[in-house]
């Protein structure tokens, strides 16, 4: 997701940089004169295209929401964090099993990451203190993991971690 | 073309001379944040060792100052330019200058001597756990401190305005209804809606640290989920306001350059009262990995985040394509630097729109594509456009001409320094590299290799900086002697 995420903002910029880019060229010449009422049907135009955008985006986002559903759990897996390291009821975990991880923590707040071998985030939820939160996945690959912290929880937050295997 | 287009019409000669000691402050206050932002890349890059650990002093000081002076910043450039339309009282600024930069004085010795190294947003219940009683105490009061001074300065600038609009005529209410009786310039609408939200956001500030207070006092702990909540609609919203409070410059300085002027109407009233509305939901965004959180409020943190994109895109943005397309322009420096910085606006709110998307925030949440983004129109687009008013103003000032070089050397060395550095937090943020984090794990060298680059860009737009600082804090002394 993350390759898309940069390319789609990467094709989005350079299309905006375009835009300015050729505006400024035009700014050079004679000015358009181009009436108000004319701006502003381009004004409209755009701002329809866009909501239109953001809806799409919007309901679409709704389907992949990362957050519980009604779906009984294949395994449970407690996770206490405090500064500075995660504490797993258990450590290892079965593969295209639907995973729930409550976490909580002990102190201040810590971030559960959760990295593939690759060093590729998949996905992540906080972890505060007095809160049970859940967070679901399936692991479609056995191999190793990590945990890493992602919220910023005191001098030694980037060593907090945990390998996790999944087989 | 090298002559000042932008002629301000500054009767009061007190504020001016605030504002010129206080922008001159800022250029060379400005450097130690920056210096701490090279400090944590090199760190990061493996350039250089930290021996007494204090990537997370440096982190903490970096966010706060940056802050601190950017709002200040803006809040004196906004003081300065309204004053062809209506004076704000110089004592009161002055006042307000005097307690941000003592409170300031009081960050850096709680982040420092008192060890607060807690991150710009501190979130709870980390202070309770780091550094020393001294440094909690100072800290917080700190915040106090410049939360009040920026109180002060933000009811100076709505106390001049209310001697010549009335509230609802200030927020464009009269073009709503269509009784286009008393023409209200957008700068100041723009400025009432985010001081309006800043003035908020401090009351929210001031519920947050008595919170604080009881729980330094009492033995009752405060609730994680709601202080948190408190935090952000704090700390969030205040940046985004920094910003709009630029972008209302924008609307007052960039016509100029094309003789022309972006005029107010109904549209932008409603556009803006809109931001109002939406702007303080827009922070839930930072809590969507907070699963606790009811799932409502993290649909509204969407929906809020792109509406407020939505307004920024539809009106700003195409104001300004739209002005550039149909008037001569005269580019100078500072209209150049508005003009790019606008686009580098544009690239960071893009981002941050794909960013508030909760499935996008599960991967990206806390990696560099954070600061990615906020650098983006931090750095890249606010800094830069109140160093292009500063650059309007201190040709008027000093009755400078401006030099070709100036435009042709001294901004793209700029632009690409700052460029480049939020190019490496992109690329970061797309290989999941943690941000906050003082050393890499080996799994995310590329982390350490970006940052390594990064250092790079640091010190080519430092070099700009340092000259651009120069001239501008020569031209302010000058201006001061007039």
């Amino acid at each position: 997701m993350q390759l898309n995420v940069f390319l789609s903002w990467s094709i989005a910029s350079i299309i905006v940089m375009l835009v300015f880019y050729i505006v400024y060229r035009r700014s050079k010449k004679e000015p358009a004169s181009i009436s108000y009422d004319i701006i502003n049907n381009k004004r409209f135009k755009l701002l329809y295209g866009i909501v239109i955008l953001l809806f799409i985006a919007f309901f679409a986002a709704l389907s992949y929401l990362p957050y519980p559903t009604k779906e009984e759990p294949d395994q449970i897996i407690g996770v206490k964090a405090k500064m500075f390291l995660f504490e797993l009821t258990q450590d290892t975990l079965e593969v295209n099993k639907l995973i729930e991880f409550r976490i909580t923590s002990e102190d201040v707040t810590h971030a559960f990451g959760v990295y593939d071998s690759t060093g590729m985030l998949l996905g992540q939820v906080q972890a505060m203190p007095n809160y049970i939160n859940r967070l679901r996945m399936r692991f479609t690959e056995p191999g190793n993991y990590s945990i890493l912290c992602l919220e910023y929880c005191g001098p030694l937050h980037h060593q907090m971690r945990k390998p996790i295997l999944v087989r | 073309m090298t002559q000042n287009y932008f002629e301000i019409q500054n009767q009061n000669k007190l504020l001016r001379k605030i504002t010129l000691i206080w922008l001159a402050l800022a250029l060379v206050l400005f450097l130690l944040p920056v210096i701490f932002g090279l400090l944590m890349r090199s760190i990061q890059a493996n350039i250089l060792p930290d021996p007494n650990h204090l990537f997370y002093n440096y982190l903490t000081a970096h966010g706060l100052l940056m802050v601190g002076i950017w709002v200040t910043t803006a809040l004196a450039l906004l003081s300065f330019t309204m004053s062809k339309y209506v004076v704000p009282s110089a004592k009161l600024i002055i006042i307000s200058v005097i307690l941000i930069v003592v409170g300031a004085l009081m960050l850096l010795w709680a982040i420092f001597i008192g060890d607060m190294a807690i991150g710009w947003y501190f979130l709870y219940p980390l202070p309770m756990r780091l550094g020393t009683l001294a440094g909690r105490i100072v800290f917080f009061s700190s915040i106090g401190v410049l939360g009040v001074g920026w109180l002060l300065w933000s009811i100076a600038i709505f106390l001049a305005i209310a001697k010549k609009y009335t509230f609802a005529q200030t927020l464009g209410w009269h073009y709503i209804i269509k009784k286009e009786d008393v023409y209200v310039p957008p700068m100041i609408m723009i400025a009432a809606v985010s001081l309006l939200a800043i003035i908020i956001c401090l009351l929210i500030a001031v519920i947050l640290l008595l919170l604080y207070l009881l729980e330094f006092l009492t033995p009752v702990a405060n609730d994680a989920l709601l202080m948190k909540n408190l935090t952000f609609v704090f700390g969030h919203t205040i940046v985004n306001m920094n910003l709009y409070l630029v972008i209302a410059l924008v609307y007052e300085y960039f016509p100029q350059y094309g003789d022309g002027e972006f005029k107010n109407n109904r549209m932008l009233a409603l556009a803006w009262n809109s931001v109002l509305l939406v702007v303080m939901f827009a922070y839930f965004h930072h809590l969507y990995m907070d699963f606790a959180q009811p799932d409502a409020i993290q649909y509204i943190g969407q929906f809020a985040s792109y509406g407020a994109g939505l307004v920024a895109a539809v009106f700003t943005i195409f104001s300004v394509l739209a002005f550039v397309y149909t008037h001569k322009m005269k580019w100078n420096f500072s209209s150049i630097l508005i003009y790019i910085a606008v686009s580098m606006w544009t690239v960071g709110g893009i981002a941050a729109v794909i960013d508030a998307t909760i499935p996008v925030n599960f991967r990206m949440h806390n990696t560099l594509w954070v600061p990615a983004h906020f650098h983006s129109y931090y750095f890249t687009g606010a800094v830069m456009m109140m160093l292009a008013f500063m650059w309007a103003i201190s040709l008027e000032v000093d009755s400078a001409e401006e030099k070709p070089w100036i435009k042709k050397v001294l901004l793209p060395v700029m632009f690409i320094g700052g460029f480049g550095v939020v190019l490496m937090f992109y690329f970061g943020g797309t290989s999941s590299i943690p941000r906050r984090y003082a050393v890499y794990p080996p799994e995310l060298h590329s982390g350490t290799v970006y940052a390594a680059i990064a250092v790079g860009f640091i010190l080519l737009f430092l070099a700009g900086y340092l000259i651009l600082a120069g001239i501008l804090a020569k031209r302010f002394m000058n201006g001061l002697r007039k």
